[in-house]
């Protein structure tokens, strides 16, 4: 799959790699062969760090292989160096698998909501502060959308 | 490919503490500026009090990025079970 085409929500896992890694050519084949097995539930791109080190940058890579995994559009597995065969097997299924790799977007969830319940419990007893308030209301508001939004 | 880039670009870099720490900071300084101290400094903390409370509810900060580091991953990354 390309780079164009990264799924904002799909089970997703990146490696990135450089043609003269050792490690990288190593497990090249079970990878490939890992991939073509979730190939169903779990997208799986390649990121040259030689042709592209903006991208490989940007995914916080910095040294190959680099293994990343997305789901929601939040990172929720890292690794770098060689997997096994078997770490592979595991890896790829658990990325779509909450029990395995917990939702990191629930944490946003109790950190907006709970950031705006007390924003706006201290602007009631502080007066009330109204401009408190209404900016604990919109934090908790943005806590709500994310919730809804991992439904 | 710029919608590509932007969303694997947006993924968190910090860590829970972080964005606790700065979630909390936050409050303590908007509280400050909006109830307990008056004139220029209120507006001020008022004002600044934004910088840790925004990034620590959206869990991005815009200088880790340029710097190309962050708390996220020594935190969060997940090791593979045994």
């Amino acid at each position: 799959m390309s780079i164009d085409h990264v799924p904002s929500t799909e089970p997703t896992v990146i490696e990135v790699r450089t043609p003269w890694c050792p490690a990288c050519s190593a497990m090249e084949r079970d990878l490939q062969h890992v991939a073509a097995q979730f190939a169903d539930t779990v997208s799986f791109i390649q990121v040259d760090a030689a042709s592209d080190p903006g991208m490989a940058a940007n995914l916080g890579a910095r040294s190959t292989p680099t293994i990343v995994a997305y789901r929601d559009g939040n990172e929720v597995y890292r690794s770098v160096g060689r997997l096994t065969l078997n770490e592979l097997e595991r890896l790829f299924a658990g990325v779509g698998d909450h029990a395995t790799f917990p939702n990191l977007r629930k944490r946003d969830v109790a950190i907006r909501v709970g950031a705006g319940a007390g924003i706006i419990i201290l602007g009631l007893a502080t007066g009330p502060t109204w401009p408190l308030v209404g900016i604990g209301m919109i934090a908790a508001i943005f806590g709500g959308v994310t919730w809804l939004r991992t439904r | 490919m710029i919608e590509a880039k932007e969303t694997i670009v947006k993924f968190i870099n910090e860590a829970s503490w972080d964005r606790i720490g700065r979630v909390v900071l936050g409050i303590v300084m908007l509280w400050l500026g909006l109830a307990v101290v008056d004139g220029t400094w209120g507006v001020v903390l008022t004002v600044v009090a934004f910088v840790p409370l925004i990034t620590g509810l959206v869990g991005w900060c815009p200088i880790y990025a340029v710097l190309g580091s962050g708390t996220r991953a020594k935190d969060d990354s997940k090791a593979m079970a045994a």
